[in-house]
């Protein structure tokens, strides 16, 4: 921030300079483009960005800097105490005009056709900062015009300025070389390297960070110009991360996807599967209207017909087969409010118990309490150690595995423990390759490894938690020795691994909550509960948990979702009428969850294999046409904002599941909005009750987690091993 | 008395006006008939140009629509391929449209047309029953190709 140094004595760890004739003081270290911009100077840059490591490639934030004797390069210059910057002296003006027209010398003149064009970096440096006229008269260096990179990503070299910001990115970020320059000087060219494919999980970013319209996007291409879109702020529904993005559309079509940033979740990146999965929602094949089955087939009906068909059906299987034979499986990435009114549809109007989500996330109780991470994402990026347990976050949670290799750069020791290899495995500093099954004895022997030894942190242990002695008598049998022969790694190894763990520091211990195999989950929950309070997970400063999967997989978890026992319409006994909200069990070759199912109501984008089989079929919405919240991996809750409309008759889902209830209970449904509903879900929902609504429309908001073990007198976290039957395990 | 004559000399003055103007080739013409010749700068209906090559010169840029202040064009780009070529470079107009009760002749978009495809020319007799007929599509504003002999609908 901007501090007129009228005080005397600046902060230690500051450094007081002169921008323009204004005094600013800053962190010490910062560099000269971020103090101009703190102070509101604006210094024009192409290959600066503040995310990558700065390279000062392209010359165009020249200043100068007095008692140097030549201009300075303001993105790699650190800040001094006392130095004396100009901006828009005569020399640094002339540089700027100057390196522009050498940039614009091969640049050809494609605005019109550019699909950069109206929101490009160099078009408005130009305007700003360029030299008005042209003064190369010679004949520019032409290539054949773009060539694909990737499926998705097309390169017109013409266009190139050579910032570098696509190499950067995909080397520093995402760890991958499958960009790089070939040839020299003026021939430089951005290559795919030799033997690759541009394949990136990752690669759309390189679009928006490439400062003019050298790299776009294949989908996108001459779809529309930027002016022409109207952009919506929203959530990726893709994965449990819950990036921020802009829906942005044209004619009610959704055009594309680009970075919101929201620096806690996303650091302002999106994966490609976030990035271009939009295309269903302008489907013309999408089911824009109720259909109700007649005669054995599938014909249109109006709302009011259908709606009135399931609600009855449902009625009647209550009364005759009683409420359980009603089910209901909704899709964990439906927003908290469709979450809530449908669990109240089955609870409360029905008084079913059989009501799940899908896919069901396994309950994974931490040592507080609750079934939620401690920590944050963000928080990741100051750890000391990392423990991943059969987690790969690159396929599953793809821009929380860049976070961590941020955390690895920022000096973390990750510990990579996976069946197969792993992304993160070269960043790694242990990577081991363990099957699930093995799993469990790990944590516990590591566990126990720390205890013997004694490398845990005594005075938290001592002061803060409970039942180690109990837990202890379990553990002692999890020798090194053990677990090397059933994991088949050296002993030394492990111990050498465990004994890493222990190192001081904040750590963080993200594992998976479904092993496959026969696990005893109740083994594997208690030797991760134990292990993370060894090694210090669950303080203050610590993240612990198992990552959810889908972008509301922890809402429904928090809502409750799912049947006491094993009611569930999936897996239990089936239902006789059974509502399936956005899940396809033939689809997801589950075909036997339909088995004794006599009337099935289907809620869905597409006429799926489910749906064909249905008696009723109601169309759904996709997310980009709601509103709602989800809530992340990290207990964030976030809003989501309707940007296109849905196709035909179409209504978004919780007027669906509201409709069905006016139906079914004397009262009790009387919603109007998606925000009242969230307003009967906050007061029922205590953790949601703290959050501020209008919050979770600005970057959302975490519930909080109950205190425990803080040390004030609240209740003390405690060791689980003990609890185990017969003690000492397998 | 005095305003009698007044009056007298008011019709005189006017009469002689009508008389004199009588015998006067008119100025008027019999449309549709005839018509009167416009300037060479008039603006009236659009024309979408093309080279001699039968190229055309629109490349779908959305210049003219963000022009206009009658917000009276819509464009919708695509990708030229080999099999399908349509005007010079990468892109072209897909979907061309200009509503023409919208449009107030201001020629903007003919001023910020960077290839010059879109002019406003010297047609003004387009009306019609509807609204929607009124909306111009491409087909109706593209000039015919000049290297196909036979005169095709486009140009008027
Ligand atoms: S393609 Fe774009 S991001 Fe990459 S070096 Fe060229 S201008 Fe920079
Ligand atoms: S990481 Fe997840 S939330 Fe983020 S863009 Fe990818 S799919 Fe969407
Ligand atoms: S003449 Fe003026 S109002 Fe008419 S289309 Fe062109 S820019 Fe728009
Ligand atoms: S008429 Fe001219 S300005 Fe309008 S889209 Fe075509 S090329 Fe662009
Ligand atoms: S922005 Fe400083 S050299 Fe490119």
């Amino acid at each position: 921030m901007v501090q007129e140094a009228t005080k005397p004595a600046a902060p230690p760890n500051t450094v007081t300079l002169t921008i323009d004739e204004r005094e600013i003081t800053v962190p010490k270290g910062t560099l000269l483009v971020e103090a101009a911009k703190s102070a509101g100077i604006d210094i024009p840059v192409f290959c600066y960005e503040p995310r990558l490591a700065p390279v000062g490639a392209c010359r165009m934030c020249l200043v100068e800097i007095e008692k140097m004797p030549r201009l300075q390069t303001a993105c790699t210059t650190p800040v001094a105490d006392g130095m004396i910057v100009r901006t828009n002296a005569e020399k640094s003006r002339a540089a700027q005009s100057d390196v522009l027209g050498m940039l614009l010398a091969n640049h050809p003149l494609d605005c019109p056709v550019c699909d950069k064009g109206g929101e490009c970096p160099l078009q408005d440096t130009t305007f700003n900062y360029g030299p008005g006229i042209s003064k190369f008269i010679e004949p520019k260096r032409t290539f054949p015009k773009p060539i694909p990179l990737s499926p998705l990503i097309a390169l017109d070299r013409e266009r190139c300025i050579m910032c570098y910001r696509c190499v950067r990115f995909q080397r520093e970020i995402p760890g991958d070389e499958a960009l790089t320059v070939i040839d020299r000087g003026s021939h430089s060219e951005i290559a795919v390297t030799e033997g690759r494919d541009f394949d990136s999980p990752f690669s759309g970013n390189t679009i928006e960070l490439c400062p003019v319209g050298a790299l776009t996007s294949i989908p996108f291409r001459f779809r529309a110009r930027p002016w022409d879109l109207t952009k919506v702020p929203s959530v990726c529904d893709k994965c449990s991360v819950g990036c921020n993005l802009n829906v942005e559309y044209r004619n009610n079509a959704v055009l594309r996807l680009t970075a919101h940033p929201n620096p806690p979740v996303d650091d302002g990146w999106l994966c490609d599967h976030g990035r271009f999965t939009y295309d269903y929602v302008n489907d013309k094949n999408r089911i824009d209207r109720p259909l109700i089955r007649r005669n054995g087939q599938l014909v249109p009906a109006t709302w009011d017909e259908a709606l009135d068909l399931a609600a009855q059906r449902f009625r009647d299987t209550a009364d005759r087969a009683g409420n359980d034979a009603v089910g209901g499986v909704i899709s964990a990435r439906a927003t908290n409010e469709e979450l809530y009114l449908f669990g109240k549809l089955f609870r409360g109007a029905l008084g079913s118990q059989a009501v799940d989500h899908y896919p069901r996330t396994g309950s994974a109780i931490g040592p507080f309490g609750v079934d939620a991470l401690h920590g944050s994402i963000e928080a990741l990026e100051r750890m000391g150690t990392i423990v991943l347990l059969g987690v790969d976050p690159l396929k599953e949670q793809p821009v929380l595995n860049l976070r961590l290799r941020k955390a690895a750069k920022n000096g973390a020791r990750l510990v990579v423990v996976s069946p197969e290899a792993n992304d993160l495995d070269p960043v790694a500093a242990h990577a081991l390759r363990v099957p699930h099954a093995a799993l469990p004895t790990l944590a516990a022997t590591w566990a126990n490894l720390i205890v013997t030894e004694g490398l845990h942190d005594a005075e938290f242990i001592g002061g803060r938690t409970a039942g180690l002695d109990r837990a202890r008598a379990t553990l002692v049998d999890f020798t090194v020795e053990r677990a090397a022969s059933v994991i088949g790694l050296s002993a030394e190894l492990i111990a050498a691994v465990g004994r890493a763990l222990a190192a001081q520091g904040p750590s963080a211990l993200l594992f998976r909550r479904e092993l496959s195999g026969t696990i005893d989950h109740a083994q594997w929950f208690a030797a991760l509960n134990d292990l993370s309070l060894l090694i210090g997970a669950t303080k203050e400063d610590g993240v612990f948990g198992g990552l959810v999967t889908q972008n509301n997989s922890q809402g429904a978890i928090d809502l409750g979702i799912a049947p006491e026992g094993d009611a569930s319409p999936f897996g239990g006994k089936a239902p006789s009428a059974l509502y399936l909200l956005g899940v396809d069990p033939l689809g997801d070759g589950r075909a036997e969850a339909l088995d004794g199912v006599d009337f099935l109501v289907v809620q869905e984008l597409f006429l799926t294999d489910t749906a064909r089989r249905a008696d009723v079929v109601f169309p759904a919405v996709s997310w980009a046409e709601k509103e709602g919240t989800y809530t992340n991996l990290e207990r964030r809750v976030q809003r989501i904002r309707p940007a296109v409309r849905p196709p035909g008759e179409a209504r978004p889902d919780w007027r669906v599941i509201r409709d069905l209830g006016k139906r079914l209970a004397p009262n009790g449904f009387a919603f109007t909005s998606p925000t009242a509903v969230w307003q009967e879900l906050a007061a029922a929902v205590p953790a949601y009750g703290q959050l501020s609504y209008g919050a979770l429309g600005r970057g959302g908001q975490q519930w909080a987690l109950p205190h425990i073990g803080d040390g004030n007198g609240g209740g003390r976290f405690t060791f689980r091993s003990g609890d185990l039957e017969g003690g000492a395990g397998r | 008395m005095a305003s009698f004559l007044h009056g007298l000399r008011a019709y005189a003055k006017g009469f002689a006006t009508t008389l004199g103007s009588a015998f006067k080739k008119p100025i008027t013409v019999q449309y549709p008939e005839y018509k009167t010749p416009v300037q060479t700068r008039f603006r009236g209906k659009h024309m979408l140009m093309r080279y001699d090559n039968g190229l055309e010169r629109c490349i779908g840029c959305s210049l003219c629509a963000i022009f206009c202040p009658a917000q009276a064009i819509y464009v919708e780009a695509a990708e030229n391929t080999d099999d399908n070529r349509r005007s010079p470079g990468e892109r072209y107009a897909e979907r061309y449209e200009i509503n023409m009760i919208r449009c107030i002749y201001c020629g903007y978009c003919q001023e910020a047309c960077p290839t010059e495809a879109i002019v406003l020319g010297h047609e003004y007799a387009f009306s019609d029953y509807t609204r929607e007929a009124l909306i111009y599509t491409k087909d109706m504003l593209l000039v015919p190709d000049p290297r196909k002999a036979t005169v095709g609908a486009g140009a008027d």
